[in-house]
């Protein structure tokens, strides 16, 4: 489905997904050489380009990335990156509408009445009954707004011309769109993508304001998992855009306006903010000309594009949950950011601590003690472009005393302190990252998202090629500092989630 | 036999130009083109061993990686009443629960250590097993993974601890409402005991034993009712006399199938409500489906298409979504099995909008039923995007592999590709109109419902 957007524990998986392919890489040669074919382009307007050609089926996978997500947001207007990755593929002036010159009057009045009755709901508590009426009211201008607009014409034009893959995602770090078309298609590709992110109407607004919320239903209210992580954020930081999630909270998603998401748009969507990516079969000579002349012209932002409001870290917490919901435990470890040595040093841990079966909290837990069904292990959430956390999730066992798991939990951990890690143990860390990361390279799509993520976060999609030896060069006590400075008891924030007793007897 | 049946099947599928109804769009039809972009399928092989073994190989050097496949027919609509969960347990525990030669861990040390994935499992038709490795490891892989494949030790600890696992997943399902109500919905169509819905209780999963897992993969792991498929970084001579090698020490013979319970096409109307404490509303709707090769699937594929499975601009999401607000999704269509599929719309609400969405899905159901509002040149369309995409499937030879795999498993010919092409294109109005009359009944309608669903 268009839109698809990553809340909060898909968020973690993705994080896990879109840095393991970061983190999956390995200094294996062919990555090197697979890499060397990326062609960067700047514009003169600020916005990169990274091209990688390459031989198959005839066609290509390309994506826009806006540095630009939950992190950018302030405090009650959460979701707006969401909510206007939505908006864009409603479309523009000539996508989407049978007659603009038409249907504008009614998208303006539309919003002047919204602006009235979002003003009474804010100020005349009292004077419910008139907003009710206005609302009524751009009900109406919204069904005659209708009779001029050609919904989801991006996908109807996209599909016809033998395009998949479209759709979108929100990160609290980035915002990307995405398609693959056959190689012909170049020149559509790349209009209709630019239409999305350049020239946005808001129409059919309040609409789609409640299919995200419907949205936020399906993927935080319906999920536990999903909300253990939401309480986990928020106690995991005293204030700060990690502290809430994508989505955004449902209060503010309805209370959202038009006017947050034009200004969103026109502070965000410049193109100094911007990175496209094209993976596959295409004419690179057609590329660059169409990139200058479709993406060149946009204007360059006047003002600067605001720094995210900074991160307070909170350390040492617990929190017990009774969600109807099976057991689980989150635990925690702030740590610092990608590129960093000890975020190096955190990834291999992850991989020795989670990332296969004879992996150690995998081995002990699962198979040993039998207290968990399974573990994983995030080294990069919420996001990238602050520092983050490390985060172990325990799907425990009914049987198991939650305290006993958290407590092997940490001797594991304080056995590679003790003892170290072996050569052998490193070695096979490394094999595993290997094989991930040329897997990671196969997909033309999964390679743009990911140049694309690593450009938009860190400014050098170059970080991408250089992250196996990077990796390579972690050594064992690299990874016992880390854990001393980071991954320790007292700096851990803890959520436990124990199923009702009665359950599953 | 030294070079036996290899169907070298190097085919061009060229999809023709289709003249493409004019666009609505002034500014952007200037960028289309009206054909049909031509799909190329890649030199696939086909080989069958002398103990049976079926082998579709794919090479592809583009990356130093090589991607295996093993599927039989082993699932779980053939466990016994009496053992439910049996197909599940044994293909499980056969990777987790050691080889002849290596006890659970060392197993999954040995394959760490090469950086390979192994894994292995039941679905309810199949059992799968499948193994990625960088090229240059695939030997000694490939060697780990046969093992486990033909020499299992189901070590008695680690069968009982699979048996756990499998009661915790199930377990967890509940944390998922999409996937706990469409174990509900199928039991509400099929009945709890079907071979296609039934789930096994604890008690059942605990009264299976060593000797139940042992017996269970003896009958079933046979090269006779094996189809391996290959992708990747290797040569096929190479590869068929290592395969050779691999299997060397498989028991054969072929393998006889319990008969599975069939289902009487009778629809009958049963609704569920699981109330929870979420402010939401998951909703399933629907009845029986149809069979495989039924001659009305390819204009009820396109039914289903335009009407619910075409992405963000199906019928139901034009409406449901856009229009309306409802929902973030919705999907709907008549789906098909090897025994009677579903037909099932699927969505969720809020509380305040469930009465309205449902009203409002049902209209839907009704109007299909009596004939779908589409022109011809809509129709040319949807089955011009449908065929488009099918590009997707081709862009990646492991993908390619298998699908062909389930063709045959599902009694396609191999490049079944082209008849569903073929198919698609003599799809016409009144056949769409006709399949949605003669399989959708709105008065014969189940609705499962999960959530807080009522004000």
């Amino acid at each position: 489905m268009a839109n698809l957007m990553k809340y909060k524990w898909k968020n973690v998986f993705i994080c896990f997904i879109g840095f393991l392919l970061v983190s999956l890489i390995s200094p294996h040669v062919f990555a090197k050489k697979m890499l060397s074919n990326v062609k960067k382009i700047t514009l003169s307007n600020g916005m990169i380009w990274l091209l990688v050609p390459r031989k198959g089926v005839p066609v290509f996978s390309g994506v826009i990335t806006v540095k630009a997500g939950g992190i950018d947001e302030k405090k009650g207007k959460t979701g707006i990156a969401h909510l206007f990755e939505h908006m864009a593929f409603k479309g523009s002036h000539r996508l989407g509408s049978i007659d603009f010159n038409k249907e504008k009057p009614i998208l303006n009045e539309i919003e002047l009445l919204a602006r009235q009755a979002e003003n009474i709901e804010q100020y005349e508590i009292s004077n419910s009954n008139k907003s009710k009426q206005l609302w009524d009211q751009i009900s109406q201008l919204q069904k005659k707004a209708a009779t001029y607009q050609i919904k989801n014409e991006f996908d109807i034009i996209l599909n016809r011309n033998g395009g998949f893959d479209e759709n979108a995602a929100t990160s609290k770090d980035i915002t990307y769109y995405h398609a693959s078309v056959p190689s012909d298609r170049l020149t559509l590709w790349m209009h209709l993508m630019a239409e999305l992110i350049t020239a946005p109407t808001f129409r059919q607004f309040y609409l789609e304001r409640d299919v995200v919320a419907n949205e936020r239903r399906d993927r935080m209210e319906s999920q536990p998992a999903a909300q253990l992580y939401e309480r986990l954020f928020d106690a995991a930081y005293v204030s700060g855009p990690y502290k809430w999630s994508t989505i955004g909270f449902m209060n503010d998603i309805n209370n959202l306006t038009i006017a947050d998401a034009r200004k969103y748009h026109t502070t965000y969507y410049v193109p100094n903010n911007m990175v496209g990516t094209l993976v596959g079969e295409f004419d690179i000579k057609q590329a660059k000309k169409l990139i200058k002349s479709v993406f060149g012209k946009l204007p360059t932002s006047k003002r600067p594009i605001p720094e995210p409001m900074p991160t307070i870290a909170r350390y040492g917490q617990s929190i017990n949950m009774s969600l109807d919901a099976s057991s689980k435990i989150l635990i925690a470890y702030h740590k610092p950011t990608f590129p960093s040595k000890d975020s190096y040093a955190v990834d291999v841990l992850a991989h020795l601590l989670c990332g296969s079966r004879s992996s150690r909290l995998k081995e002990h837990l699962v198979y040993k003690k039998r207290m968990a069904s399974q573990v994983y292990c995030f080294s990069g959430t919420p996001g990238e472009r602050q520092d983050n956390l490390f985060i172990i999730q325990i799907d425990t066992l009914n049987s198991a005393n939650q305290d006993d798991v958290i407590y092997e939990v940490q001797k594991t951990i304080n056995d590679i302190v003790e003892h170290g890690v072996s050569k052998r143990e490193l070695q096979k860390v490394q094999n595993a990252i290997s094989t991930y990361f040329v897997f990671g390279l196969m997909d033309n799509m999964d390679l743009a998202k990911t140049l694309a993520e690593v450009q938009a976060i860190s400014s050098d999609w170059r970080l991408l090629q250089d992250y196996p030896n990077e990796l390579a060069r972690i050594s064992s006590t690299d990874i016992t500092h880390a854990i001393k400075r980071y991954i320790t008891k007292d700096l851990a924030i803890t959520v436990k989630q124990q199923a009702n007793a009665l359950e599953g007897k | 036999m030294r070079l036996c049946l290899c169907l070298c099947a190097s085919i061009a599928m060229i999809f023709q130009a289709i003249t493409m109804p004019a666009s609505a769009n002034d500014y952007f039809s200037q960028f289309e083109k009206n054909t049909i972009p031509t799909l190329t399928l890649p030199n696939i092989q086909f080989h069958t061993l002398d103990n049976g073994l079926s082998l579709i190989l794919l090479e592809d050097h583009s990356l130093p990686y090589i991607s295996m496949e093993v599927s039989l027919k082993a699932g779980s609509i053939f466990d016994p009443k009496e053992k439910l969960g049996l197909a599940n347990i044994t293909a499980s525990s056969m990777r987790s629960a050691g080889t002849k030669s290596l006890s659970p861990s060392q197993f999954d040390i040995a394959v760490d250590e090469l950086g390979a994935r192994i894994s292995s499992y039941a679905t309810k038709e199949s059992a799968i097993a499948t193994i990625h490795s960088l090229s240059s490891k695939f030997t000694r892989a490939g060697d780990l993974f046969w093992e486990m494949i033909f020499s299992p030790r189901f070590e008695d600890k680690r069968v009982k601890l699979a048996i756990l696992q499998l009661r915790e997943s199930i377990r967890r399902i509940k944390d998922q409402p999409k996937q706990y109500i469409g174990i509900h919905y199928a039991q509400a169509i099929y009945g709890k005991n079907s071979p296609w819905a039934r789930i096994p209780s604890d008690k059942k999963l605990k009264s299976i034993g060593i000797d139940n897992v042992k017996k269970n993969h003896a009958h079933y792991y046979k090269p006779s009712n094996m189809t391996v498929v290959i992708a990747g970084n290797f040569n096929t001579l190479k590869m068929r006399a290592q395969l050779k090698k691999w299997t060397s020490h498989a028991v054969l013979g072929p393998v006889s199938f319990p008969k599975v319970k069939k289902i009487s096409y009778k629809l009958r109307r049963k609704n569920k409500y699981i109330k929870r404490d979420i402010p939401q509303c998951h909703v399933r709707i629907g009845h029986l489906g149809v069979k495989r090769h039924n001659p009305d699937w390819y204009a009820i594929k396109m039914l289903n298409y335009v009407w619910g499975q075409r992405g963000m601009h199906s019928i139901l999401m034009n409406d449901i979504r856009t229009t309306l607000g409802y929902v973030y999704g919705i999907s709907g269509g008549i789906g098909q099995g090897t025994d009677y599929g579903l037909f099932t719309v699927g969505y969720s609400t809020s509380t305040a909008t469930a009465k309205k969405a449902k009203k409002r899905v049902i209209e839907h159901i009704k109007k299909i039923s009596n004939g779908i509002d589409i022109t011809a040149s809509e129709l040319e369309i949807a089955k011009q995007s449908m065929l488009g995409s099918l590009i997707s499937e081709i862009t990646d030879p492991f993908t390619i592999v298998s699908t062909i795999a389930d063709f045959k498993q599902k009694g396609y010919p191999w490049n079944y590709w082209i008849e569903f092409k073929k198919s698609i294109e003599s799809v016409t109005v009144d056949d769409i109109k006709r399949v949605g009359h003669t399989y959708i009944h709105p008065d014969k309608l189940s609705i499962v419902e999960l959530g807080q669903c009522q004000q």
